[in-house]
């Protein structure tokens, strides 16, 4: 199969690496889904990477394969210098603690027969981390997230759902991680509520020197938090780099209509599209967004676009960008 | 692991330190099962007391006769005959009257809860433990395992009960201890199944892939995770089960097919009410013990039921 | 312009095991002929359920008190036969889960023609030739064929259309979309609202367009009412609702939203705490304990709705209103 390329994959020694990620399912009825093709990136220390797409893309998909949740069925996922895809089993659930994860729905990700002390200390009390996680460090972490301490006792279903975040959130931390994967993590909250987590997981991050990897359907979001981003589309990266780059400069067509899209955006209609979101089970050759891209032509069908260089950090997937690349002195 | 360095406790303007929801806890869950499941439960201690204190206030064979002014808290011993008359009506000293050979019908009651309580315990705990665990690993590992132990249970299921109660006995032993065996391999299945598709339930639940990716071991994610969630609903089931077996044994009963070591209900109640005479005679005597079944079981299924109800509504409102 | 719907402090209660819950308080609203309302709000705001109670959608533990008027006419006391043929001709309901407003069984065409063949005794051929039409409508490709699926066979976006499509059926003169394109993708929204716009304008129907998204209402309403905790906190033309917001949620939510204008690692402005326990007997105005304006008095009594001291229709419920209704002197009880 003819790659895209890994030409993104910047110099250095970033803290999390991803190259030639496949992620296949069987799917009922038979037959295979492939929800993630051939993506690379990574991820260096203390930032943040966006991953945004809509339904379908494989941008959930994406980061649980890097905890190995499950195994991808082919490819390297290099965080520090282990190659995860190749652990043992043990091995696999030691080097874990590194990378935690919070998710969408905050009431189903919290087990509610327990209460929320025994939720949050689950992980100290799994490694026997007492001596640095103590009561009075737990006690601190319920407070830090904005929990007060007093109710640690009761159970989850007393609390809203921006709460349950918080929970969530104070969970992952009492492991000390490196690593933060946010699975959409405010799609589910209120309005009013969301910019509270969002302020929270920022001064989180940089109290706990955090590196971030924050999946969203929601463009607003993922600019306001994201360093650099990766946009997806039905399994594939159409366009990544770094956030400003991308957003004001946005190549790929698909970049542009998820633009257009944001409501009170004054990007024009002509980056709407048509048609619908092919089969993940059958999707399109070549560019996988040929069925509904108005700048599609006989090349886009015939052979998958390799990743070019739009800009100092900014690379496309697509054999016409529709805007101009920024001069690379 | 990095140094923990515990966050001070600034959260900040944007960090409001907040408590639960609610204004006031809501009713507490003794509240909410209601009257009627208490009254139940009240019941059931009753039976279940007088059952294990039955050997303590029981007086020895041949006393009831020799003494009529023994205690209101004696009771007459079951084998006793002739402690009454014939199909002795019930009465300030005999309160469930007498059967056709004498005994009296309150002592049989009492000690005849013993066994059928014990089968009924008995089978549900085989049933618990093993379709329990069964069910529970099928749901959690999935693949062959589940494939197989589902199949056995189709199995189990699509064997006919009776038959396979017949067989049991018939070929180990009309003992207490295989009829427990055999109702509680019927019970295998059911709960089997419950088990497992609770535990499909929770285990795709983001709460147990937060817990694998914490570090813990399927184990640990079985006991500490799925099975307080698992064990409500099922406990619910426990009950109900309880009562079925109470009748099952009772059915086996009825058609010969009771413990040749013991009196349970379900054999008092055919001694003294499958033969027409008997019943014409002294109607009492299969009516009080099928009373006491009666209010037991509905005392069981009613129990269970209420706590389905209040548990599974509370998973909804959550 | 003649008015079609007016509310007047519609209220609804539920009886529930753990005691009543006031969803909705003192909602007064009008929708005019051909206007298009936006409710905006969040869970818990009782946008939902202020519209389920004109429908006739509340369970029977709710409880409704105040007045709804379709035409002059009482909804919530029709004649027996004006009723069998409002819901649905006069009124029509679209959701939010398109799935959920089909049935999965059935094919698309007889759930199209079932309401006209009900509601208007339409022959079948009739009614599949009206199908047809009303599927061109709703800009969904291939209709002969459409007609012939199940839904499970389209998408989520062509499902809502259809959706759209069988409410449209009857012609009906308001329109109804509860929160219509919340779960489906980003780039299908754009699409459904953009169509609901141009429905409105061809077939000169009313629209409630229900969300907790204020952009979504942004071009495409003329007046916004917002809501929380069960109440109205402002009622206004869409424009002044943007630019000059008298009510400080409404501030404070615009505030608090991220937007793609915003820098990266901006700071956001949240809302402190959280929505309110709806169990609690309205005393007090429910936005005060988030409030920063708020004083005892938001506390202890309930702001009524006041209008600004500007000609147009803007009305607010609060006793520390922002912008230009702060300069109006506002008799404090």
């Amino acid at each position: 199969m003819v790659g895209v390329g890994t030409d993104m994959l910047r110099d250095g020694d970033p803290l999390i690496k991803v190259e030639n990620l496949v992620v296949e399912f069987r799917a009922p009825g038979g037959g295979r889904l492939q929800a993630v093709s051939d993506t690379s990136f990574d991820v260096m220390e203390g930032e943040t990477l966006g991953i945004v797409g809509e339904s379908g893309c494989g941008k959930s998909t994406t980061a649980k394969a890097v905890i190995q949740m499950p195994r991808p069925t082919s490819g390297s996922v290099l965080y520090r210098d282990n190659e995860l895809t190749q652990l043992d089993k043990e091995s696999l659930r030691r080097i874990r603690t590194d990378l935690q994860m919070i998710f969408q729905d905050p009431i189903s990700a919290l087990n509610p027969r327990r209460s929320i002390w025994d939720i949050i200390s689950e992980g100290v009390v799994i490694w026997g981390t007492q001596d640095v996680w103590g009561d009075a460090e737990i006690n601190e972490l319920i407070e830090s997230v904005g929990i007060d301490a007093q109710y640690k006792n009761r159970k989850p279903f007393q609390f809203s759902g921006g709460q349950c975040q918080r929970i969530s959130i104070a969970r992952a931390l009492a492991l000390d991680p490196r690593v933060l994967i946010c699975d959409e993590p405010v799609s589910a909250l209120d309005v009013s509520v969301q910019a509270q987590i969002l302020n929270l997981l920022d001064d989180l991050k940089t109290e706990h020197d955090l590196t971030m990897l924050f999946i969203s359907h929601d463009l607003a979001v993922v600019r306001n938090v994201s360093d650099r981003v990766m946009v997806m589309y039905l399994g594939r990266v159409a366009e990544v780099g770094d956030a400003d780059s991308l957003f004001e400069n946005a190549a790929h067509p698909y970049t542009q209509a998820l633009l257009a899209a944001v409501p009170g955006s004054n990007i024009d209609a002509d980056a709407s599209l048509s048609g619908e979101l092919p089969s993940p089970l059958d999707p399109p050759s070549g560019c996988r967004f040929n069925t509904r891209c108005p700048h599609v032509t006989d090349e886009c069908i015939s052979t998958i676009p390799e990743f070019r260089q739009h800009g100092l950090d900014h690379w496309v997937a697509c054999h016409h960008p529709q805007s101009a690349p920024v001069s690379l002195d | 692991m990095a140094n923990a360095s515990p966050v001070t406790t600034d959260p900040g303007a944007a960090h409001v330190v907040e408590g639960p929801a609610d204004v006031k806890p809501p009713p507490s869950v003794a509240r909410r099962l209601g009257i009627g499941f208490w009254l139940s439960i009240g019941w059931l201690l009753i039976v279940i007391v007088l059952a294990l204190i039955a050997p303590l206030i029981t007086l020895e064979p041949g006393e009831a006769r020799a003494d009529p002014d023994r205690s209101v808290f004696s009771l007459a011993h079951p084998d006793d005959t002739a402690v009454g008359g014939r199909l002795e009506a019930p009465s300030s000293e005999l309160w469930f009257g007498a059967d056709n050979t004498g005994r009296d019908v309150l002592s049989l009651t009492i000690w005849g809860s013993r066994i059928s309580l014990l089968v009924g315990f008995l089978a549900i705990v085989i049933g618990f433990l093993v379709g329990g665990s069964l069910g529970i690993a099928a749901g959690y590992f999935r693949g062959l395992f589940d494939k197989v132990v589902s199949f056995v249970f189709t199995t189990l299921l699509s064997f006919p009960a009776l038959i396979l109660a017949i067989l049991i006995t018939t070929l180990l032993g009309r003992t207490v201890f295989w009829i427990s065996v055999s109702l509680g391999v019927l019970a295998i299945a059911p709960v089997g199944r419950l088990a497992r598709a609770q535990t499909l339930v929770y285990a795709e639940r983001d709460f147990v892939t937060a817990a694998r990716i914490l570090g813990a071991k399927d184990s640990r994610i079985v006991l500490k995770e799925l099975l307080p969630n698992v064990v409500i609903p099922m406990s619910a089931l426990a009950l109900l089960g309880m009562g079925i077996a109470i009748v099952a044994e009772g059915t086996l009963a009825f058609l010969g097919i009771s413990a040749a070591d013991g009196l349970s209900w379900g054999k008092q109640i055919f001694e003294s009410g499958s033969n027409a005479r008997t019943l014409q005679d002294g109607p009492h005597a299969a009516l009080f013990p099928i009373g006491v079944v009666f209010l037991t079981v509905l005392a069981l299924n009613f129990a269970g039921d209420r706590l389905r109800e209040v548990f599974d509504a509370k998973e909804l409102a959550f | 312009m003649s008015k079609l719907l007016e509310l007047e402090q519609l209220a609804v209660t539920f009886n529930t095991p753990r005691g009543p819950v006031y969803a909705v308080s003192d909602v007064t609203l009008d929708v005019s002929k051909g206007e298009a309302v936006g409710i905006v709000g969040e869970s818990g705001s009782g946008k939902s359920v202020t519209v389920k109670s004109l429908m006739g959608l509340l369970p029977r533990t709710a409880t409704v008190t105040g007045g709804a008027r379709y035409e002059g006419d009482d909804i919530f006391d029709l004649a027996k036969e004006r009723k069998k043929h409002f819901y649905g001709v006069d009124i029509a309901m679209v959701f939010q889960n398109p799935m959920t407003s089909l049935n999965p069984v059935k094919r698309i065409g007889p759930q199209l023609t079932e309401g006209m063949r009900y509601h208007r005794g339409v022959s079948k051929n009739a009614a599949t030739a009206r199908a047809l039409e009303l599927l061109n409508l709703v800009r969904i490709p291939d209709p002969a064929k459409r007609l012939k699926q199940y839904p499970h066979e389209l998408s989520g976006g062509m499902r809502q259309r259809v959706v759209i499509a069988m409410a449209l059926a009857n012609n009906p003169a308001l329109l109804i979309a509860d929160e219509p394109t919340t779960a489906l993708d980003v780039t299908v929204q754009r699409d459904i609202l953009d169509l609901l716009d141009k429905l409105r304008l061809e077939l000169d129907m009313a629209l409630i367009l229900i969300t907790h998204d204020l952009g979504v209402v942004k071009d495409r309403t003329d007046k916004i009412a917002v809501m929380y905790g069960g109440r109205l906190m402002e009622r206004a033309p869409t424009e002044a609702v943007f630019s000059d917001a008298s009510h400080p949620y409404t501030q404070a939510l615009q505030r608090s939203i991220p937007n793609m204008s915003m820098p990266r690692g901006t700071r956001l402005d949240p809302i402190p705490g959280s929505p309110p326990d709806l169990a609690v007997v309205p005393a007090s105005c429910p936005f005060a304990p988030r409030c920063t304006y708020a004083t005892e008095q938001c506390s202890n009594s309930i702001p009524e709705l006041e209008q600004t001291p500007t000609p147009v229709d803007h009305s607010y419920a609060c006793f520390h209103p922002l912008g230009s209704a702060a300069t109006q002197t506002v008799g404090g009880v």
